[in-house]
């Protein structure tokens, strides 16, 4: 015999004791493991979907709303020896089956044959026409297969800022009839994306050619992308500065012989103020600017519809002006007359405010030489290119019953000649805006040197001006992977109540196992074993159960994973928001998960039986005395004073102090409840009053029972308060918007709601004329917000963002809208709103999101800055000042529009409404609205519906936690069964002994179900009255929903269960004929075990 | 007459199967009141099955148990409840006291399952039973704090509280040292001669079963 065979032999006689205990580690190896499998497989599937979203890519480079040359790409390559594959990318829609199917935001992607060797695939080379590659996902949303046919609109690019003077917004989109050449997956870069986000988006790719023909450019691109994974963006950025042109940026140069000068103009129309300065040190050069009037008028004669542009005349001054002398001759003025012109100024969204200013006329002019200079009139599409006044497209209205026939008389021989000129002071002074205030410079021709031109670009003008960006995708789609979500963490977080049940079930069926073996111990101490050496046996036994367990655990955790996979991809889909998931197995996290697991039963183990042993060691052969010792009653009573008395105080400070209800310290406040009444329920399981009281009734017999195997009753009540505290606490807070319904301190801000376009729209929707030309007839509000693309920072990306889309916003209409969970100090509630106004040193921007996204979406706290390239490559920071309660615009931040505007001046139109309307006109307004603006890939959905949809993100987090406490629960009511089992062997005698004296059956089982059942519904209650105060904030807010039938279903259910159970094994045990008087312990606990 | 045990048939396991045992095989027994008798007999040869049927915490698989002149067999499990709470008095080899309750609450325990609440009348006879037996001054105190004689000696006070007109011992002194089983074997003696109870004794030992009135061998099934 040795030790070695005594354990074995233990083993085996209490093999299935053993099993039991084995099954408990199993349980908890597997939750353990399986957290952390699940965490592993995250991260390596955004990391996945990292590599397949980007393909080869490492790099890219980007221009925001601005287009330059396809052959770029060819330089940049060269120069640096990358791959570079240029694209142009834009956002699009798509219609099949008669408009049956539609997808309304598709990525539409330019390629040429370079992209092969992005993708390694050639299914993108040779694209001729009107053929498409489609990626799988939207060939299954349009149920298209290969050759098949289907509309394409993509939203019209322009090469000039659609929102800049001038410009028309005739033309949104374009659209052509579409053949599926290939339909692409994940594998072939089917699930293309330069954002961080793991949902793969709806792309459609057709050559670079095709697209650009469809927008009327020529060999543009707005994309670099860059496979270049050995070098850094510095290095791309300084090879992409050296490749750099000047038709990049837009630029030309042509020479004008009627002034005999050299012009620089920009496709953009304005040239932007870096150019300009850029070009200042060029001798003998003038900015012009060139503008279109509304009309010259003199004495109730009105010339329509003329060009204005600046002259360099120091007789020039102030409201001087000169005129040609076809206008004078129409205005029949002479030099001296003041003549009134009227123009437009260009607010956001296209919005014209027609002004007026008296002009002194200087002198009148002839039609030629620098007066008669037509290429004064920037190229203006759909102005420059018309053949008649009648066809112009000049982004402003254009009466034509104004046009007489000498005005077409005059366009047709003079065409854009300006008609009059103005000092360029005056000017810029009056028709300055935000895409700039120069439309051509023009330098003396014999002053102007081409290289000196090119070289003075060179150095002065870097891509980044123009906001040109390098970006290593790569990198950042790795880091945002790595930094995304943690869900190890949050699985660990979310199974905490099943780990913490299985532990103590665990224990617990450890030391009943310890405490049938108690003659066991006896012997072996009787025979001479010391203390250490059963301590060391026990202990030896222990380990391998717990190895075996962990073995086992980790086999389970497989199945656990693969369950927990299978929930994530279809029950709980929202939490992830991707079918990308891929189980990622690693050796070390195994081991880990064992290591962990066997340390963690091991201790709990030991901690278990530590008090076992010492106890037996002195009262090994007597009766159990579960007598308090003074000194640890006292600790309790201590520590209820340090959980109550805080967590009562922190609710009253709450409830009287505190303006707004914070749920954290409610919870809180709970979970110090629930320690403070777990304690006093241990005293109470413990009062045994030793006062002589000769009276003897059911109620005292009972009360001496529960006072038995006080530290299993504790098990119990433990399990079942901490179970039904978690269930009721996460359950009731499931966040529900509905019950919110549309105010306005809501985080819907009292709007109806929210639509998105993936064409801006170019005008106001509040215009009163605009919706006569769109024929809108319903009534209703629109906020029209302009955004700056970014990654999506809502709680639908599992990656970290860094740089959110940018929303411009009007902070004085949101005033008293939404509310606020946190806000930088000193400022006020109101204010917040007002201060997003603000602009600090240094261009940082105040900044308002969602607190949500600040915490999670991007790992920030208030007073944090984000950091962005504005339009002219500053650097825009946005200061976070405060946190919205969940709203709209989770995933966004939110500058003022006028920061926006200063920032992004050139940003076209609007791409997100909120639409405020009454509800009995809201089902039709939305149709109305969805009929309209179908082209412009109108989404539209309630606020309450957007909401919910966020909400449903961390519903589905509650709804795991649910599931899993409930599995806790279910661990717990198994545990009761366990207990009220062999609690039932041990008092068989007890039970025959009754049964002797003549107890009936069902007094016996009314006995133990009264004893049970106490410690149940205590548990039950302990657990229920501390949730309470923990969902106090969703009890006692407005609109804050709690399902108290739920809740109560919930409560009942355990309850239910739990007298089932304890109902049925009393039953059993207490099932006369079946049982007998017997003083072989050990048997019968192998019986029951 | 206050017993009548005819033909009673007892056996383990399933009849027709070979490991079926016959415990017992068509036993009689008549017990008179105020009378004592003793069975005796090897171990494993059913004494303690057969006070098990008597006492009817078991059932017999043939015969009658006849309880002044009732066929006891055919009561319900309540009136076997009740049967056994006012008729019976056991006492067992351990004492099989509650381990939570003090002496007095477990001698009192057999009042709970008909009178839900100890009386006057139960206490006064406890009190005196108590003082009788000598462990008056004990009876607040638990049964780990009493020595094996004195919790032996509660458990026949609590046999006697409901007045029961039969004992039923199963080896009542098998767990005490010589003086104390003399002891218990005297108390037992001279309760059921003064209260007038008839007892049945389950025993092994010869002290105690000269003691009785009348001494029955169980063997192989039969009672002689």
């Amino acid at each position: 015999m040795t030790y070695f065979s005594l354990i074995i032999n233990n083993f085996r006689y209490y093999l299935k004791a053993n099993i039991l205990v084995i099954s408990g580690i199993a349980i908890s190896a597997a939750v353990l493991t399986g957290a952390l499998i699940i965490g592993d497989s995250v991260f390596y599937s955004l990391e996945q979907s990292t590599f397949y979203r980007l393909g080869n890519i490492s790099h890219t480079v980007s221009s925001a709303d601005r287009y330059f040359r396809e052959d770029l790409a060819e330089e940049v390559a060269v120069e640096g020896r990358f791959i570079v594959a240029p694209a142009l990318i834009l956002d699009g829609m798509a219609v099949s089956e008669g408009g049956n199917d539609r997808v309304n935001k598709v990525q539409v992607v330019g390629v040429n044959d370079n992209f092969e060797k992005i993708a390694n695939s050639k299914i993108y080379s040779n694209l001729s026409g009107n053929e498409v590659v489609l990626s799988d996902n939207l060939a299954y949303r349009l149920h298209l297969k290969k050759g098949d046919r289907f509309i394409v609109r993509i939203k019209k690019a322009s090469l000039a800022p659609l929102n800049a003077p001038f410009i028309s917004d005739a033309e949104t989109n374009a659209s052509f009839q579409a053949t599926v050449k290939e339909i692409s997956g994940q594998k072939t870069l089917g699930f293309f994306n330069l954002k961080n986000v793991q949902t793969a988006p709806y792309n459609l790719f057709l050559s670079l050619s095709k697209l650009n023909s469809l927008m009327k450019f020529k060999e543009k691109a707005n994309w670099l992308l860059i496979s270049a994974p050995s070098f850094n963006s510095q290095q791309i950025t300084e090879t992409l500065n050296r490749c750099f042109k000047t038709e990049d940026a837009g630029l030309t140069v042509k020479d004008i012989p009627v002034t005999n000068e050299t012009e620089i103009s920009s496709d953009r129309i304005f040239i932007e103020n870096q150019v300009i300065k850029a070009f200042e040190p060029l001798k003998n050069s003038r900015c012009v600017l060139t503008y279109f009037a509304n009309s010259l008028e003199f004495n109730g004669k009105k010339t329509p519809y003329s060009f204005i542009s600046t002259i360099d005349d120091k007789t020039l001054v102030s409201n001087d002006i000169i005129i040609n002398n076809w206008v004078a001759d129409d205005l029949n003025v002479k030099q001296g007359d003041s003549i009134l012109v009227k123009y437009y100024v260009i607010g956001p969204l296209r919005q014209l405010v027609e002004k007026g200013m008296k002009f002194s006329i200087k002198k009148i002019v002839s039609i030629e030489g620098k007066f008669g200079d037509r290429d004064l009139m920037p190229l203006l599409p759909g102005l420059s290119n018309a053949g008649h006044c009648r066809d112009w497209e000049a982004g402003v209205p254009i009466k034509l019953e104004y046009i007489r026939p000498k005005d077409e008389a005059y366009w047709n021989k003079y065409k854009g000649t300006p008609k009059a000129f103005i000092s360029t002071s005056k000017a810029q002074q009056i028709w300055s805006n935000r895409f700039g205030n120069v439309t051509a410079i023009r330098i003396d021709k014999h002053s102007f040197n081409n290289s000196g031109y090119l070289s003075l670009f060179r150095t002065s003008v870097k891509p980044k001006n123009l906001g040109i960006i390098v970006t290593s995708v790569k990198e950042n789609g790795l880091k945002a992977a790595h930094n995304g979500v943690d869900f190890s963490q949050l699985f660990l977080g979310l199974s905490f109540f099943l780990l913490v049940a299985t532990l103590f079930l665990n224990a617990l069926l450890m030391l009943l196992n310890l405490e049938s073996r108690k003659s066991e111990l006896g012997s072996l101490l009787s025979i001479g074993f010391t203390k250490k050496q059963m301590r060391i046996l026990f202990l030896t036994e222990v380990f391998g159960i717990s190895v075996l367990g962990g073995l086992a655990g980790l086999f389970i955790s497989l199945i656990y994973t693969k369950l927990i996979f299978w929930a994530l991809n279809t029950l709980w889909w929202d939490a992830i928001h991707s079918s990308i998931l891929m189980m990622d197995l690693k050796a070390s996290t195994l081991g880990l998960g064992l290591i962990l697991s066997i340390v963690i039963s091991l201790t709990t183990v030991f901690a278990a039986i530590q008090g076992s042993f010492k106890k037996q060691a002195a009262e090994l052969q007597r009766q159990r005395d579960n007598s308090q010792k003074p000194l640890m009653r006292n600790i309790k009573l201590g520590a209820i004073f340090l959980t109550i008395i805080p967590a009562l105080g922190l609710v009253i400070f709450q409830l009287i102090y505190s303006p707004v209800l914070n749920s954290s310290k409610f919870f809180l406040s709970g979970s110090l409840l629930l320690t403070g009444l777990l304690l006093i329920a241990d005293i109470v399981l413990r009062y045994n009053p030793e006062k002589v009281d000769y009276r003897l009734s059911f109620q005292k017999f009972n009360q001496r029972n529960r006072s038995q195997n006080t530290g299993r009753s504790s098990t119990i009540l433990i399990l079942f308060s901490l179970g039904t505290f978690i269930v009721i606490s996460t359950g009731a807070n499931s966040g529900n918007p509905l019950s919110e319904g549309n105010a306005n301190s809501s985080g819907t801000g009292g709007y109806k709601y929210f639509a998105e376009t993936s064409v801006p729209v170019l005008f106001s929707l509040n215009d009163r004329d605009q919706r006569k030309k769109e024929g809108i007839q319903t009534s209703f509000k629109a906020l029209e917000i302009s955004r700056i693309d970014g990654d999506d920072a809502s709680c639908l990306n599992l990656n970290q963002v860094s740089n959110p889309s940018i929303l411009g916003v009007d902070p004085e209409i949101f005033k008293n809208r939404f509310t606020f969970e946190t806000k930088y100090q000193g400022i006020g509630d109101k204010q917040i709103w007002e201060a997003l106004n603000e602009s600090y040193p240094d261009n940082v921007v105040p900044a308002i999101a969602d607190q949500t996204v600040i915490q999670w979406g991007m790992g920030k706290s208030i007073g944090d800055t984000l950091i962005y390239t504005n339009e002219s490559g500053e650097l825009l920071k946005l200061k976070l000042i405060a946190g919205l309660a969940p709203s709209v615009f989770q995933g966004n931040v939110l500058i003022s529009n006028r920061n926006f505007l200063k920032n992004y001046p050139a940003r076209s139109g609007s791409h997100l409404f909120l639409i405020d309307v009454p509800n009995e006109n809201a089902e039709k307004t939305k149709e109305e609205l969805m009929n309209v603006f179908r082209d412009y890939g109108w989404e539209i959905t309630t606020c309450i519906q957007r909401i919910t949809e966020f909400n449903s993100v961390e519903n589905t987090y509650l709804s795991i936690f649910l599931a899993l406490g409930t599995l806790g629960l279910i661990l717990g009511t198994a545990g009761l069964s366990i207990v009220l089992a062999r609690s039932l062997l041990e008092r068989k005698n007890e039970i025959m002994l009754m049964l002797s004296l003549g107890f009936t059956r069902n007094q016996l089982v009314g006995l133990l179900v009264n004893e049970y059942a106490f410690l149940l519904i205590l548990g039950v209650a302990t657990g229920f009255l501390a949730a309470m105060v923990a969902i106090l904030p969703n009890l006692l807010t407005a609109g804050g929903e709690v399902s108290f039938l739920t809740v109560l279903l919930i409560v009942t259910l355990i309850i239910i269960n739990g007298v089932f159970w304890i109902f049925v094994l009393s039953r059993r045990g207490t099932e006369q004929g079946k049982i007998s008087f017997n003083s072989d312990y050990t048997n019968n606990s192998k019986a029951i075990l | 007459m206050i017993l009548k045990l005819k033909n009673v048939s007892k056996g383990y396991g399933d009849p027709q199967k070979s490991n079926y045992r016959k415990v017992l095989d068509e036993i009689n027994l008549e017990v008179y009141e105020n009378q004592k008798i003793a069975i005796a007999g090897p171990s494993g040869s059913g004494k303690t099955t057969l006070l098990n049927l008597i006492g009817t915490l078991d059932k017999a698989d043939s015969g009658e148990i006849i309880f002044k002149g009732t066929n006891i067999i055919e009561y319900s499990d309540e009136q076997l409840a009740h049967f056994r709470n006012r008729q019976l008095g056991f006492v067992f080899q351990f004492h099989h006291l509650l381990p939570q309750c003090t002496l007095w609450e477990n001698v009192l325990l057999p009042v709970l399952p008909f009178k839900k609440i100890a009386g006057k009348t139960e206490k006064e006879w406890a009190e005196y039973l108590l003082r009788k037996v000598g462990i008056w001054e004990q009876r607040n105190q638990k049964p780990s704090e009493l020595s094996g004689g004195e919790c032996q000696r509660t458990a026949v006070v609590r046999a006697l509280i409901n007045k029961p007109q039969l004992i039923l011992a199963d080896e009542p002194t098998g767990a005490l040292d010589e003086k104390n089983a003399l002891n218990l074997t005297e108390l037992l003696n001279h309760i059921s001669s003064e209260e007038g109870i008839s007892l049945v004794v389950v025993t092994h030992s010869a002290e105690l079963a000269s003691q009785m009135d009348k001494i029955y061998q169980l063997k192989d099934g039969q009672l002689r």
